[in-house]
């Protein structure tokens, strides 16, 4: 059937639904919105990173940029959650796009370096602009009774979801599926084996006609749009933001070690590594020393580069391959 | 007019002693990165391991920090030799793409920072030498006196020391110029009867030996502890890449004006701006410049 | 009161001389910090090599209440007038249980080789009596409504380990017991130095003060 891959996205979404709606523990969507808000930031770096061979390591500065919408927003217009998430969308991706045009001859490691470069320049201007709480932070107190579309959307008795755990897991979820979808269309599109071409030699690709330029501001803009919706929920979550937490190389780390630990060909390796790495970290840092989450994610990476430079989908590939044989 | 003056005159001293300390952090990756091309972003993480072995061995017997440095060096050596080793088996053999060999360095950084957690702590940790907390102030005229303060002063020395012998040891021996040319290339010097693996090997354990005196110096200017390298992973890196990179003189070059930039920020404009500043710079020179300021060869490769 | 530097400064900054110059130039009377433990450890060797003449040094300095900083630097803290919660002075034994709290702390970490402040007197005391309110509340309440519980603890006073304690309007304690202290008297990088009564005088609150403060340089050799 033509559109299975999105039904199941939609069942998917439902789903997500039904869980806020069962699961009566709060410390589940706790936990849970961690890891979907990694699907997003780990997908999206694989949109540049994994098509297109440019490597992010300024991640933390588009998501920052995301939360950092939302609180100046909060602040200016006091707007809902979705809000936050679409304007955190706009300019994170704007960011992206600047990002792209300021980078077009730097490739390799001289693109990565200018992104950590770009990272901790917007780091240090957030921590001068004392309308969004400066280099101390701020706290965000979310809204008593938020509404959307005239809905009721928290409220203990009578709101869609009992409390804003269970929103914030509900949202963070549906925008990771549509990330993934928005991946998984790129990868089959012109956009996506434009990126490819440009990953296995960018001359090749030119003299064969392909826009390079053009697809990697796309790719730039798409990918920064996506760690900015991620990011847009991140002080209502935290109900504390400051530059510091914003502006952490755990999420640029995250962003790159999801993927690879997964497989950077394909849609699917960003969710499994996030899956995997992510539920890990939560795990262990709940429940035997938090330290130990970096200790994972550290071993982890080293293991896979080694033992399985495709990532866990070029592993699966591969043993097929070799059992079909 | 004469505090103006006082400022500026300690603002550029303490920038070229802060440029020197700069360098010393960058060193061993203007060899890994700039000259070999292995991009060791577990770098800064390896000086934090350093200044710990230095924090060791003074508090338990009140080793001068830099001599502990220097007896920390040889280790690093071998850790450096092992790693490349690992390295070139996994990546550089079979010509894997660079971004698996920056995941792998990327893997390294963590898992030495958890390993000094689980040693150490999340402590601050400082060392003990009668030269720190000290200064020597110089009294030019009225209103106007310039203050060294020894730990910057030591730092600078040492470091200047060292990044003179590398830069001498690269440029005027057989074994420098094969590491040079290694970086151009690799099949001259097969022809010429050098292997060049072994000429990497052990250029990379250089690179690497220099955290032990260079994370010695860390701990002398800086309280350390063990996410401490996260925090000069963009400052090294920028250096490198400012300096040109495969050039020593350009990477001491960079470190010192970066050095004198964020003190005059500081002094002047505000100390926070000091890190927009510097990578200000680098950002700038990389849209315009990407060959760094004194590199030669081009950037974009 | 009037301002005549304020500047904010970078968590990596290496070196703070700058910062202390471009304020000294501005002959201030009194220096006000509010830093994390790098900041405030390298502004007080910045104090030490640069010195300074204003009367007055410290305020909300993070991390000079480490055991590990505190030993490092040592002397250089002479002099400084910092926030505390706290510190081995007689006075603080008004509040039950907390030297044998303390004593427990500081036999456990030495015993099982843990890898935590070796003291313990800045966040212990303060963290146990968070927990231990949570159960008196719970235990009172008799159920984990967290309603009720809140609402307990809002309208009930507390004695713990860190004395009496009831909550305002604002959340914050009704009378604060953040301390003031200033360092004196430190002569070595000695850490047990600092679990022993007069390195740590407290200046404030009044009703517990050990200590009157001194000029900063007075305390300096």
């Amino acid at each position: 059937m033509k559109y299975t891959f999105e039904i199941i996205c939609m069942l998917l979404i439902v789903g997500l639904f039904v869980l806020t709606q069962v699961v009566g523990n709060q410390f589940y969507f706790f936990i849970g919105f961690v890891i979907l808000q990694y699907m997003v930031m780990a997908t999206a770096w694989n949109i540049l990173g994994g098509y297109g061979g440019y490597v992010n390591f300024g991640s933390a500065g588009f998501l920052a940029t995301g939360a950092y919408t939302a609180v100046a927003l909060i602040n200016f217009l006091d707007v809902g959650l979705v809000e936050q998430m679409v304007a955190g969308g706009i300019f994170a991706g704007l960011l992206g796009l600047a990002t792209g045009y300021l980078t077009l001859r730097l490739r390799g490691v001289y693109f990565a370096i200018a992104t950590l470069a770009l990272a901790i320049i917007l780091e240090t201007v957030v921590a001068h602009w004392d309308y969004v709480g400066g280099a101390a932070g701020t706290s965000i107190l979310p809204k008593r009774k938020p509404e959307l579309l005239g809905e009721l959307i928290v409220d203990r008795k009578a709101g869609i979801f009992a409390n804003y755990k269970e929103y914030l897991f509900f949202l963070m979820g549906t925008v990771a599926i549509i990330s993934v979808w928005v991946a998984r269309y790129i990868e089959n599109s012109k956009l996506g084996r434009g990126l490819n071409a440009i990953k296995d030699s960018e001359e090749a690709a030119e003299c064969m006609g392909v826009p390079t330029l053009r697809l990697k501001l796309i790719a730039t803009t798409i990918s920064g749009a996506m760690m900015g919706v991620a990011g847009a929920p991140l002080a209502s979550y935290l109900t504390f933001i400051d530059p510091l937490s914003a502006f952490n190389l755990e999420y640029a780390i995250n962003a790159i070690a999801m993927p690879m630990i997964g497989g950077t060909v394909s849609w699917a390796g960003p969710v499994i590594g996030a899956l995997l790495l992510g539920t890990a970290q939560q795990v262990s840092s709940l429940w035997i020393q938090s330290e130990l989450n970096l200790l994972i994610v550290g071993v982890v990476l080293v293991v896979f580069v080694i033992i399985a430079p495709e990532g866990i989908i070029g592993w699966f590939r591969k043993s097929r391959q070799g059992s079909r044989r | 007019m004469a505090i103006f003056i006082d400022l500026l005159l300690n603002a550029l001293v303490i920038g070229v002693l802060l440029g020197g300390f700069y360098a010393a952090l960058s060193i061993g990756l203007s060899i890994t990165f700039g000259l070999l091309d292995v991009v060791n972003i577990a770098h800064p993480t390896m000086l934090v391991l350093g200044a710990f072995i230095a924090f060791l061995l003074n508090s338990t017997w009140g080793i001068d920090p830099v001599l502990a440095g220097i007896i920390s060096t040889p280790f690093f050596f071998v850790l450096g030799w092992l790693i490349y080793q690992v390295y070139y088996n996994v990546f550089e053999k079979s010509g894997a793409e660079s971004l698996r060999g920056l995941a792998f360095f990327f893997g390294l950084l963590f898992i030495i920072e958890v390993g000094l957690i689980i040693q150490f702590g999340v402590d601050h940790r400082l060392v003990e030498a009668p030269y720190i907390g000290q200064s020597w102030n110089i009294v030019i005229g009225e209103e106007i006196d310039v203050a060294i303060p020894f730990r910057l002063l030591v730092a600078f020395v040492v470091a200047a020391i060292a990044t003179l012998a590398i830069h001498a040891y690269l440029t005027k021996t057989f074994f420098g110029r094969a590491v040079r040319a290694v970086a151009q290339d690799m099949m001259a010097l097969r022809l010429m009867g050098v292997d060049p693996i072994r000429v990497k090997r052990i250029a990379f354990a250089m690179g690497v030996a220099t955290a032990g005196i260079g994370g010695a110096l860390m701990i002398i200017v800086l309280p350390i502890e063990p996410s401490l390298g996260r925090l000069y992973l963009g400052n090294v890196f920028a250096i490198v890449v400012l300096g040109g990179l495969g050039s020593i003189s350009g990477t001491l070059l960079a470190a010192v004006i970066i050095g004198i930039a964020e003190s005059i920020v500081a002094t002047f404009f505000g100390p926070s701006w000091a890190p927009a500043v510097s990578f200000g710079i680098l950002l700038a020179v990389l849209a315009f410049r990407p060959e760094g300021l004194f590199g030669k060869t081009a950037g974009a490769h | 009161m009037e301002i005549v530097y304020e500047q904010n400064y970078n968590p990596k900054t290496a070196d703070f001389t700058p910062i202390l110059r471009a304020a000294n130039a501005k002959k201030p009377d009194a220096i006000y910090i509010a830093s994390y433990p790098n900041g405030s450890a390298g502004l007080v060797r910045a104090l030490a090599e640069v010195g300074t003449d204003a009367k007055a040094v410290g305020g909300g300095m993070v991390g000079l209440q480490f055991a590990g900083l505190m030993a490092g630097l040592g002397p250089m803290l002479n002099g400084i007038a910092n926030y505390d919660f706290f510190v081995p002075e007689p006075t603080m034994n008004l509040y039950p249980g907390a030297s044998a709290l303390i004593d427990r702390y500081q036999s456990k970490v030495k015993a099982e080789n843990l890898k935590v402040d070796a003291l313990g007197y800045y966040l212990v005391p303060w963290a146990y009596a968070n927990l231990d309110i949570l159960g008196q509340a719970v235990e009172a309440v008799g159920s984990l409504d967290q309603v009720a519980i809140g609402k307990y603890i809002r309208d009930n006073e507390f004695t713990s380990v860190v004395g009496k304690i009831k909550f305002g309007k604002n959340g914050e304690w009704e009378r604060p017991r953040t301390l003031v202290v200033q360092y004196q008297g430190i002569t070595n990088n000695d850490l047990q130095q600092f679990a022993t009564p007069g390195t740590r005088k407290i200046l404030l609150p009044a009703d517990i003060s050990t200590g009157d403060i001194q000029s900063f340089n007075s305390l300096r050799k």
